[in-house]
């Protein structure tokens, strides 16, 4: 019993130690070094002040680019719909224009050797001589594969077209980004870490 | 090295994407139309197929004979695959073909055609014959059509 709290009373003295001790060795706060600009390449004050003025006139640029840019998502979704709706969106209107005329002259020929097709697979339906019959189904079984391959061909060219149409969206901002920043590099007010640049 | 890696790797999915597209073309354009109707030997394997009609002749009425008309005759057909026979009758060999008469009897083996279009003259009468074969429910399956030598009906 006596061993026990010998031991007790020594662990409480290495724990008093420990709590006077510990803050002799902690560091202080540098004030000093926490309000230094230089650390981030500012020379001067004037110098941090440009720079905020310079992100915040991002800030702002990002916002138009916010209000222009073209959602992928939502031109996935027209390009789906309708082939070709999203690049339109994205102004690459020759690329929409291919890509919907293909689709459109492919989906038309499909639709055309499906209706032969049909007509022909009507009368093999009702064709009651063994010739006939025969003679009736091969002739709508070609072009029902001529459609089919069609079709197969329409599917690729919609499936190319949703690739497109994320790659061209994406370009899209790109450009745009790209021509805002150019836009406003020549407004005739630059803000630059010089100073304020006004040109005539 | 990377470059080469990420080349490869590259060329190998546009290859396995050229690979999946042509599968789908041929998967395609391999579906074909349903076997639908019912008289269809290929179709339905319960269907038999009427033989054709052997040795058919036609002889037309004797000159001055006060009815004209044309009798048709052939060898009758195993009644196994037949139910009947048809016949048709064309103003020239290429010309179409209208059903002139029906023979109900897998066994008989003649037919008179005779009526106000049956006309002595200068011209010629093409036949053809088919044997059928009845199934219920979907009707009768008509077999090949044997052509019949021209026929003249004299004055």
């Amino acid at each position: 019993m006596t061993q026990f709290y010998k031991a007790y009373s020594s662990l409480i003295t290495i724990f008093m130690l420990l709590l006077f001790v510990l803050p002799l060795c902690a560091q202080s706060f540098d004030i000093q070094a926490f309000s230094d600009s230089t650390k981030y390449g500012w020379k001067d004050y004037n110098d941090r002040s440009a720079y905020r003025e310079q992100l915040s006139a991002r800030q702002s640029l990002l916002q138009i680019y916010e209000l222009e840019a073209q959602p992928v998502n939502a031109n996935i979704i027209k390009s789906a719909t309708i082939p070709g709706w999203g690049q339109f969106s994205s102004k690459a209107s020759t690329k929409g224009t291919l890509i919907l005329s293909t689709e459109l002259v492919l989906i038309g020929t499909s639709l055309y050797f499906w209706d032969r097709a049909m007509s022909n697979y009507r009368l093999y339906k009702k064709a009651t001589q063994a010739e006939e019959i025969e003679d009736y189904y091969k002739a709508a079984q070609s072009p029902f594969q001529y459609s089919q391959i069609m079709l197969g061909f329409a599917s690729i060219v919609w499936v190319y077209n949703i690739f497109d149409a994320i790659q061209t969206t994406q370009q899209y901002n790109t450009n745009l980004w790209r021509n805002i920043l150019e836009r406003s590099q020549n407004n005739a007010i630059q803000v630059s870490p010089e100073g304020v640049e006004v040109r005539f | 090295m990377g470059f080469g890696v990420a080349f490869l790797t590259k060329q190998s999915h546009q290859l396995r994407f050229a690979l999946f597209l042509l599968v789908l073309l041929i998967t395609l354009s391999s579906c074909g139309l349903k076997r639908s109707n019912p008289l269809d030997p290929i179709g339905n394997p319960n269907v038999v197929v009427p033989d054709a009609v052997q040795n058919p002749t036609a002889t037309a009425s004797s000159a001055h004979a006060p009815i004209k008309s044309v009798t048709l005759r052939w060898t009758p057909n195993d009644p196994a695959n037949t139910s009947g026979y048809y016949i048709y009758r064309g103003l020239g060999y290429f010309s179409s073909y209208t059903l002139v008469g029906t023979v109900n009897d897998a066994a008989n083996n003649s037919f008179i055609h005779s009526g106000p279009t049956v006309i002595a003259g200068n011209h010629f009468y093409f036949y053809k014959i088919s044997a059928f074969k009845f199934y219920p429910g979907a009707g009768n399956l008509e077999g090949a059509r044997a052509e019949i030598p021209p026929v003249n009906i004299p004055d």
